[in-house]
């Protein structure tokens, strides 16, 4: 009777063994999944299953001054980068969630919510929306940047089989040199139905 | 005639399981349960049983002392008593001091993370703190060194901001007596009861704790 018994423990911490491996080293929830890559470069449009998406402008700033005038103007902890985006939803009005920035290394960089700026924009059928993503990156990942968006989440990567709008922003090495340095201030802007003028401003104008 | 008392000098399964017992039954109690401990240790080794216990070495806290949290490294660079801290922040009741903590803290990952995070990650004890009347309580109100602005937002790869932690204090407080404690976070890459994938779960022992000095300043 031990000999059952004994081979029957075995067959259990076998199996409670088998179990601790796949839920720890196998990908069973598919989250790994990757999405459907749409690219396309600065000023090209990225023609996404439910939206037309164009990256029309990047620039670089040392301070963005806020939508409200009382607020104090904010400081980039490396160099603020300010992706400028006009996109059309295609079928139905839609939400993208929260661009991002991937580097060279693969990195991803997320826009800031001090800034003032947009980090969702809304998308009108056959109506163009644009508006201005601010990011506070180190200055020496400008160089290659990629701009990402898409209308899921880009956190729990549940895209699989979804489009996503992936946009070289054609940071050369010499420029991201000189954007490293600036010393600009803008007015912060989110998101308009009218295209958007980013305006310069001097650093006596920030916050008064 | 038990089977303790004879070993048959014969081959098989019943013989082996005979000499078996016959060998555990001559071992003392404390070498038999010193035996049954290592059995139970190498059958939870499927399970990790074998791997490392984490070190919990709880550092004294020093003033400029980066430490590695998890998510970021955290250096505390001085405490302050102050009145006030305009443009940042005032107090609300008069009278009542600010306790600040300037931070440095820079993101080490290769992602965003919340700087709350690093925040969440300093307790105090005996700081005399003053709740303010706003849904923060005791919690510290957060501004940015470089622009007085609040910030309470991501910090990408890369990152390094000066960060002034403020908390309302009852000017009466012995401040040779305010200790801190920073605590650390364990990177949990699946969560099978919340779904919530790779998170930054706050582990209960801290790295450090202790008396830093604070300056007073008017």
């Amino acid at each position: 009777m031990r000999a059952p018994r004994a081979a029957s423990t075995l067959a259990i911490v076998a199996a409670l063994a088998v179990g601790h491996a796949v839920t720890n080293r196998l990908n069973v929830t598919g989250l790994e999944s990757p999405a459907f890559v749409r690219s396309a470069d600065l000023a090209q449009v990225a023609h996404l299953s439910y939206a037309d998406v164009e990256v029309t402008d990047v620039r670089p700033a040392q301070y963005l001054a806020p939508p409200v005038s009382d607020d104090l103007a904010v400081k980039a902890g490396g160099v603020w980068l300010l992706v400028s985006l006009t996109a059309t939803a295609t079928r139905e009005p839609t939400l993208l969630v929260d661009g991002r920035l991937v580097d060279e290394e693969g990195r991803v960089y997320r826009s800031s919510t001090r800034s003032g700026c947009a980090f969702v924009t809304h998308t009108y059928t056959g109506l163009p929306n644009h508006s201005v993503f601010c990011f506070d990156v180190p200055t020496d990942v400008l160089a290659g940047l990629h701009f990402v968006i898409a209308r899921g989440d880009l956190d729990n990567a549940r895209l699989a089989g979804d489009d996503l709008a992936e946009v070289d922003l054609g940071i050369s090495r010499s420029e991201a040199a000189s954007w490293a340095r600036t010393t600009k201030a803008y007015n912060a802007e989110s998101e308009d139905l009218a295209p958007i003028e980013l305006q310069e401003i001097t650093l006596n104008q920030v916050g008064s | 005639m038990t089977e303790r008392d004879v070993v048959l000098p014969t081959s098989g399964t019943g013989a082996r399981r005979g000499r078996v017992r016959g060998f555990v039954g001559q071992r003392s109690t404390p070498t038999k349960l010193g035996a049954l401990g290592a059995a139970l240790v190498l059958a939870t080794a499927p399970f990790g049983g074998l791997e490392s216990a984490p070190e919990n070495d709880v550092r004294p806290l020093a003033l400029g002392q980066r430490i590695d949290i998890g998510p970021f490294y955290l250096t505390i660079e001085n405490v302050s008593q102050v009145s006030d801290l305009e443009p940042a922040i005032s107090p609300e009741t008069e009278g009542t001091k600010l306790l600040v903590l300037k931070v440095e803290l820079t993101n080490h990952t290769d992602r965003a993370e919340f700087s709350r995070l690093a925040v969440e990650a300093i307790g105090g004890d005996h700081t005399g703190g003053v709740p303010w009347e706003n849904d923060e309580g005791l919690k510290p109100q957060v501004f940015n060194v470089d622009d007085a602005a609040r910030f309470d937002e991501y910090v990408n790869p890369g990152q390094t901001y000066t960060l002034a932690l403020a908390l309302q204090q009852d000017p009466e407080t012995d401040l040779d007596q305010v200790e801190f404690t920073v605590y650390g976070y364990f990177f949990q890459a699946v969560d099978p009861q919340t779904l919530d994938p790779d998170r930054w779960v706050l582990d209960d022992a801290p790295l450090a704790t202790g008396h830093v000095p604070v300056e007073v300043k008017e």
